[in-house]
């Protein structure tokens, strides 16, 4: 059995008579991309803290592969790289003197180190800049580029794209793949779904100090509709409590453009095999479907054959919204 | 190797011999400086302002001095002219240290926390003392700019005489020294505050009349005294150091008043600021206490050694006997502020520092200098006693006569010095044991010490007016302690003996049963925060063991699983934990609340 690069375990902590983590527990495999989930105030960075040794928890463990991070801070920040939310740097240096010197901090002995994260952050061109001429993107870029000195396993990441531009945040996101593929296990804490959606492979919802729901986001969904399913027919009494289902099929959601009358084309979709649902939105059909990119294949030779035009296929990008929302969901 | 430097580190000494090995030392440091020393002072050398206000510093002092020197040349010989020059000029420059030092210190750490690098500087794993020392580093190169920018106006009263270059040489040697105090001054203030604002106005309101009383005390002041030993010292000149130093007569009084004492009197201070800006730079799960306590067991040991010294070397009798009793109350003080000081100190070791000495496998003595109020009061109790009895037989055997008069007098300060130590180490020791935090722990002994101190008197004057008798009425002040000089100057009067003696016991029974209570109070919450810890380490061991029970089932035959599955269900649903808060105390031995305050430290 390979060790979580993350394991949280009913985790607490209190501020004053707050308790702001009540009992939370999560794992996260190595080389996934983690996304935590919650509202403003549901206790994300104060968990993120206590995972990166800023703060020790009233009660619970968190062990980042395999070490205590209460018992053994220091081994700990070896093998971490924290970027934190509004973080600072130092404005009058360069880009180079600011990573040279937190590489001598790290105590990385190696000229070239430098170099390589400037080149994998894509910040070359910025090296003899001053810091303070950096834009909010381009900082960004640099605390990456910092977390990345010491070359660490896990990357803990909180709200690493908020007040960015559109293009900055692309690039943020490209360079989150980028480190995914170098073998990175990234936490990466954010409210902005759809960012998530992109990247993450796996997903934690925090509510209220609670962790509601944690796992694949596919999982998750199906996990969610089951327990829909069950609720509707009256068999699970207790809103809230999300079954442990076995793993099913998972719907994919698809918005169709056509030509001409997108009735006629929810018609023709209508009852197909693995087909789930069917709805008419405005000029575009809506379709629920089981499957891969075969079965989006299908759809579309599906429609051609029945003389519709397809102009535009999109998926549809809110899946995380709706777990969100409906994990999230309140009992009236 | 260094990023910052580029230079390659040597590997190891060329061989075990003393040269070689300090060739490597030196050669390591070139290589790899502090990273944060190296950074600071490239950020330094972009500013813009350093430069101008270091002109227009030196170009105002060297006018100064040369206004002064052309006023008094008219009146005054030259020699006399040159030595006043000297005072002024280094009464001049220890004031811009002793302000600049603090203020760009003060700047230090706080700057960082508020610009928010500070927590990016942590996790890079450098140690907080590396830290402490990077920023010390950049400080004092930043004031020893400034001193060296001073020297060639500190050169003026070579034009007329009056001082030799030897004084002026240590005069600026002592400079440098009196820098590393300010600078670690601000330092320690600059790394309990949060923001660059606080830090700097906080520094500067503390230094203004520190750096004051200093100037008054230990430099005009202790000038007098130094005069009656040494004629060739002048009176009333406040850098009077150089001067002694070159021109008195060498001997062992000169090596121990002249060399031992100030390095001390600077080594020691620069010691416990180092080890306060070490502890409020580490984290409140840490051992911050350690380092403190150390200080303080060689401190108590060196200040009874240098109390020795003006006593055995007063060329009077009185003044011997006059001096032990001076060195009885100043240790006195020395106490209250180590009171004070260990008002911070946690209830007992968090898990952490537990975990860390059970792994070194620490002994039995680095445990008691290792976090614990009861620990810390213990050790105050036994070097505070042990040091008031050596300096009470002082007393007694450098007593001028023979009279029971002395004896009595000695008695009586040195049991009123001890039943009040004894009151004011268990109090503090017990309010930490009752107080959330160290704060308000150190509010209250103030409080109290303010209030024994000062409402007597204030009970005396109004039974004065209202009663009988003046005596009679100052007997109800004994519960001060200043009561006790009354007391040491009426020692015939046995009224004021007696209540004194009084007062003393009083005290000390008082102390005890407060330090009595405050280690009830410790075991107690120690002995919660043990059973929590334990059983939180029981449910997720529990945990542990049911997922590899689900495992081994997982990988038996069919026919074992409904077995295993039954057990693992039931070990696999762990209790919800209690209201961790409620019962327990946190790592850091708080009983309740807020347990991991930043402010929750021994500084």
């Amino acid at each position: 059995m390979t060790t979580p690069a993350i394991r949280v375990r009913h985790l607490w902590h209190r501020f004053g008579q707050f308790d702001v983590l009540r009992d939370v527990s999560f794992e996260v495999a190595p080389g996934e991309i983690y996304g935590f989930i919650g509202p403003n105030g549901a206790g994300k960075t104060t968990t993120i803290r206590i995972m990166a040794t800023l703060l020790e928890p009233l009660a619970g463990r968190v062990e980042i592969d395999g070490i205590d991070v209460a018992l053994e801070p220091d081994a700990v920040r070896r093998i971490i790289g924290y970027m934190p939310d509004h973080a600072g740097v130092y404005e009058r240096v360069t880009v180079r003197e600011y990573l040279e010197f937190f590489a001598d901090a790290y105590r990385v002995h190696s000229l070239g180190v430098v170099d390589a994260v400037l080149e994998l952050t894509d910040i070359v061109p910025l090296r003899d800049r001053l810091v303070a001429e950096l834009s909010k993107g381009q900082k960004q870029r640099l605390g990456l580029a910092r977390i990345l000195l010491h070359d660490p396993k896990v990357l803990i990441l909180d709200e690493p794209a908020s007040d960015l531009d559109p293009r900055a945040r692309i690039e943020i996101r490209d360079l989150l793949l980028d480190l995914r593929t170098l073998g990175k296990t990234i936490l990466l804490s954010s409210h902005i779904l759809t960012e998530l959606s992109d990247v993450c492979t796996s997903v934690g919802i925090l509510e209220q100090g609670h962790m509601v729901v944690s796992g694949p986001i596919g999982e998750i969904g199906e996990r969610l509709a089951t327990q829909r399913a069950a609720q509707a027919s009256g068999l699970v009494p207790v809103p809230g409590a999300v079954p442990v289902a076995a793993p099913a099929p998972e719907r994919r959601g698809l918005k169709l453009r056509v030509l001409g009358d997108p009735a006629a084309a929810a018609v023709a979709l209508q009852g197909g095999p693995g087909i789930v649902d069917v709805a008419v939105a405005g000029a575009a059909v809506q379709v629920g479907y089981l499957g891969g990119d075969e079965k989006v294949a299908q759809i579309v030779r599906r429609l051609c054959e029945c003389d519709v035009g397809v102009v535009g296929v999109e998926r549809e990008q809110n899946e995380l919204e709706r777990i969100f929302l409906e994990a999230t969901r309140r009992p009236s | 190797m260094s990023s910052q430097t580029g230079i390659e580190t040597p590997r190891a000494p060329a061989s075990q011999r003393v040269v070689d090995r300090m060739r490597f030392r030196v050669g390591r440091w070139r290589a790899e400086p502090n990273p944060l020393w190296m950074r600071e002072m490239r950020q330094m050398a972009r500013m813009v302002r350093t430069p101008i206000v270091l002109m227009t510093l030196t170009l105002l002092v060297a006018l100064l001095m040369a206004a002064l020197g052309g006023t008094l040349s008219g009146r005054k010989s030259p020699a006399a002219v040159g030595s006043a020059l000297f005072q002024v000029f280094f009464s001049l420059a220890y004031f811009v240290v002793t302000m600049v030092g603090p203020a760009l210190a003060a700047n230090s750490i706080a700057s960082e926390r508020e610009g928010k690098t500070w927590e990016a500087v942590l996790l890079t794993g450098i140690r907080p003392v590396e830290v402490a020392r990077g920023k010390f580093l950049a400080a004092y190169t930043a004031v020893a700019t400034y001193i060296v920018a001073l020297a060639p106006a500190g050169a003026v009263p070579f034009l007329f005489g009056g001082v030799t270059p030897g004084e002026v040489f240590l005069a600026f040697v002592f400079l440098f020294l009196v820098a590393l105090l300010a600078v670690a001054f601000g330092l320690a203030v600059s790394s309990k505050m949060q923001s660059l604002r606080g830090a700097l106005v906080v520094t500067l309101l503390l230094a203004l009349p520190l750096s004051a009383f200093v100037y008054v005390a230990l430099g005009v002041g202790l000038s007098f005294p130094v005069h009656e030993q040494w004629h060739q010292v002048p009176r009333g000149g406040a850098v009077w150091l150089p001067t002694a130093l070159v021109r008195a007569d060498f001997g062992t009084e000169y090596v121990l008043l002249l060399v031992v004492a100030p390095l001390a009197a600077v080594a020691l201070p620069a010691w416990l600021l180092y080890e306060i800006t070490a502890a409020n730079l580490l984290g409140p799960s840490d051992d911050r206490s350690s380092g403190l306590k150390r200080w303080y067991l060689v401190t108590s040991l060196a200040l009874l050694a240098l109390a020795l010294v003006p006593i055995f070397t007063a060329a009077r009798p009185r003044d011997r006997f006059a001096m032990a009793l001076v060195a009885m109350c100043v240790y006195c003080l020395f106490a209250a502020f180590a009171a004070f000081l260990f008002a911070g100190e946690p209830l007992g070791p968090s898990r952490r520092v537990s975990a860390r000495f059970a792994t070194a496998r620490a002994g039995p003595i680095r445990r008691f200098l290792g976090p614990g109020i009861v620990g810390a009061a213990a050790l105050e109790l036994v070097t505070g006693l042990v040091t008031i009895g050596a300096l009470m037989a002082v007393a007694i055997l450098t007593r001028p006569t023979s009279s029971w008069r002395d004896e009595l007098v000695v008695y009586v300060l040195t049991a009123y010095v001890a039943g009040f130590f004894v009151f004011v180490v268990g109090l503090s020791a017990y309010l930490r044991a009752r107080t959330q935090t160290p704060l308000v722990a150190r509010v209250l002994l103030l409080a109290v010490l303010f209030g024994v101190s000062v409402v007597p008197w204030i009970m005396a004057a109004m039974f004065g007016v209202f009663g009988s008798g003046r005596s009679s009425a100052l007997v109800s002040a004994c519960a001060s302690p200043f009561y006790v000089f009354y007391a040491v100057d009426r020692v015939r009067d046995d009224s004021a003996v007696t209540a004194s003696l009084c007062a003393s016991a009083a005290y000390a029974v008082l102390g005890v049963v407060f330090f009595a209570r405050a280690v009830a109070r410790v075991r107690v919450a120690m002995a919660e925060y043990g059973r929590y810890v334990a059983e939180g380490d029981r449910r997720l061991r529990e945990e542990d063991l049911a997922l590899a029970t689900a495992a081994a089932s997982a990988a038996l035959p069919p026919a074992f699983e409904p077995t295993l599955e039954h057990g693992a269900e039931g070990a696999g649903q762990p209790a919800a934990p209690s209201e961790p808060g409620a019962e327990g105390v946190a790592a850091d031995g708080e009983p309740d609340g807020e347990p991991r305050e930043s402010g929750d430290g021994p500084a």
